[in-house]
């Protein structure tokens, strides 16, 4: 039997474990909560409408956020494929390679990388990409997207690398794979669920990310969609705007955007997460 | 041809300026078992990683001396299809655990183009796991993970997965230190009925082991060859003072 104080103290612990996952609990709970009363009557007002419609006039009664959920869709898409490839190739060798100057190099310059403001970043592309092409444009936007979420797929990549058991190492070299050979038919399989939340990190990272956009996504509010090279828009970029317009429509839509923001982070992750099964060792 | 499978002359091998093995020369014929044997730490598992060139992963390792496998220096040939031809099984099992019972042993086949269709990777893969005497306990679960499998079978999942990359030689780095008796007796019998396909090189630290698998034996003691052998002749009459000890089990 347990004595008395060792049965008080481990209900003392569990309370004190308890209390702070509630706490921690809070922040996500009240972002949703306010998300949900606030935005969610400009969902069941309008419905698909929402999604589909041109946004509001500072005048009209509703409007939706076509032109944003397009716009933030292309160009965190994009910015995967720009930042995927080359994060994935360095996160592997350095993790192969660890000693290597290049490897160390590329540690200190990509880990180093994430402490950069993202409106740096914009201020960059504008300078670079933005004022030569003379016009904002999704493409300009999706460039800035994949710098600043270069370095969180890096660093997704590094450690599911760096947990690939060394036994299964040796295993993959002892049957004369080359390296290549072993990251596609054993490693890309076995990580399969670290490298996937790698991607939807990486994908949600610049989904949700706003500073980035300011100076290089442009606001498109007349067509959904006006092409690659043109102005877009995105829905971080959109809540941003309007939530400072003093227009109650516009305060309607952004609150309306956060939710659907909120909503499409909350699927991603659920989906992607119950569909890519880990790897039972 | 050679008739050697392994010939190695005055192998030397430091790792940090460590001499894990000194100055070793010995020959082992094709289509035999040869068994290492040796106490923990005499550098047995050196020896074989020297073997495939797994030791060029072993950061500060050194290698002198002439290794010769399948009648080519080590050095001149491409350390991956040198791996490919002298594959290795770990003391641990280490099955590809995303992967099922099937392409857990498919894989090396498809990957050194031993069988051309499925229907020849489907035969391929029924002959491995015969051989290591598995085929009958997971006919019916190969498409299951290996994580469904006991620690035995999944050494011989191992076993057959290498038997499936068609190799030459065959290295084994203590299969069954970590297996049960039952277990231990299937992969010998498998051992030896393998001699007249492959060249096997076991190392064990078992006298016992060696004992019933060996067609030849040497004695590995602080990184030095002291005895080698045909396994009889070793076992019946040891020449050397240690591999005495050594087989009485007081070294």
């Amino acid at each position: 039997m347990y004595s008395r104080l060792r049965v008080i103290k481990n209900y003392l612990a569990l309370s004190i474990i308890v209390v702070t996952s509630l706490v921690c609990l809070i922040p996500l709970a009240s972002i949703l909560y306010i998300a949900l009363r606030e935005g969610g009557n400009t969902l069941l007002e309008l419905g698909l409408r929402f999604l589909i419609e041109l946004p509001p006039t500072p005048l009209s009664p509703s409007g939706g956020i076509a032109p944003a959920l397009i716009g933030s869709i292309i160009s965190s898409t994009l910015a995967l494929f720009i930042a995927v490839p080359p994060s994935f190739m360095l996160a592997y060798f350095v993790t192969e390679f660890p000693r290597h100057p290049f490897s160390k190099v590329c540690e200190l310059v990509v880990r180093s990388f994430m402490g950069v403001p993202s409106i740096v970043v914009s201020m960059f592309v504008y300078y670079t990409l933005v004022i030569p092409m003379g016009t904002q444009s999704i493409i300009a936007g999706s460039l800035s997207l994949s710098f600043v979420s270069l370095p969180y797929a890096y660093v997704y990549f590094t450690s599911a690398f760096r947990s690939i058991p060394s036994n299964i190492r040796e295993a993959a070299m002892a049957l004369g794979m080359s390296r290549v050979r072993a990251l596609r038919y054993v490693y890309v399989g076995l990580l399969r669920r670290s490298l996937t939340t790698g991607l939807l990190v990486t994908y949600l990272r610049a989904f949700g990310d706003t500073a980035p956009l300011l100076f290089t996504m442009g606001f498109l509010t007349s067509t959904v969609f006006a092409g690659l090279l043109k102005p877009g828009n995105a829905l971080p970029l959109l809540i941003f705007v309007y939530a400072l317009s003093p227009y109650e429509t516009f305060h309607r839509v952004a609150w309306g955007a956060t939710l659907v923001l909120l909503l499409i982070y909350l699927a991603l992750f659920i989906v992607t997460r119950s569909l890519v099964r880990g790897v039972k060792l | 041809m050679s008739a050697y499978a392994v010939e190695v002359d005055n192998l030397t091998v430091k790792i940090r300026e460590v001499i894990v093995l000194r100055d070793i020369t010995l020959r082992i014929r094709r289509n035999t078992i040869f068994v290492l044997m040796g106490p923990s730490g005499s550098g047995k598992s050196t020896f074989l990683r020297t073997l495939n060139r797994l030791i060029d992963f072993v950061e500060g390792s050194e290698v002198r001396g002439s290794v010769r496998v399948l009648g080519r220096d080590i050095y001149e040939v491409d350390p991956y299809i040198l791996r490919s031809k002298v594959v290795m099984v770990s003391q641990e099992p280490n099955p590809f655990p995303h992967m099922t019972i099937y392409d857990n042993v498919a894989l090396p086949a498809r990957l050194n183009k031993v069988a051309r269709s499925k229907r020849e990777l489907d035969g391929l893969v029924r002959w491995a796991l015969e051989r290591v005497m598995l085929w009958d306990e997971v006919k019916d679960r190969l498409r299951d993970y290996p994580h469904t499998l006991s620690g035995g079978q999944r050494q011989r999942l191992c076993l057959a997965r290498a038997l499936a990359a068609k190799p030459e030689i065959l290295l084994l780095d203590e299969p069954t230190a970590n297996i049960d008796p039952a277990n231990t007796l299937r992969i010998e019998e498998s051992l030896r009925n393998l001699r007249d396909e492959v060249t096997v090189i076991m190392v064990t630290h078992m006298p016992h082991q060696a004992a019933r698998v060996a067609d030849h034996v040497a004695l590995l003691y602080d990184g030095t060859i002291v005895e080698e052998g045909p396994a009889r002749e070793v076992f019946m009459n040891p020449r050397n003072d240690i591999t005495n000890k050594f087989l009485r089990g007081v070294l």
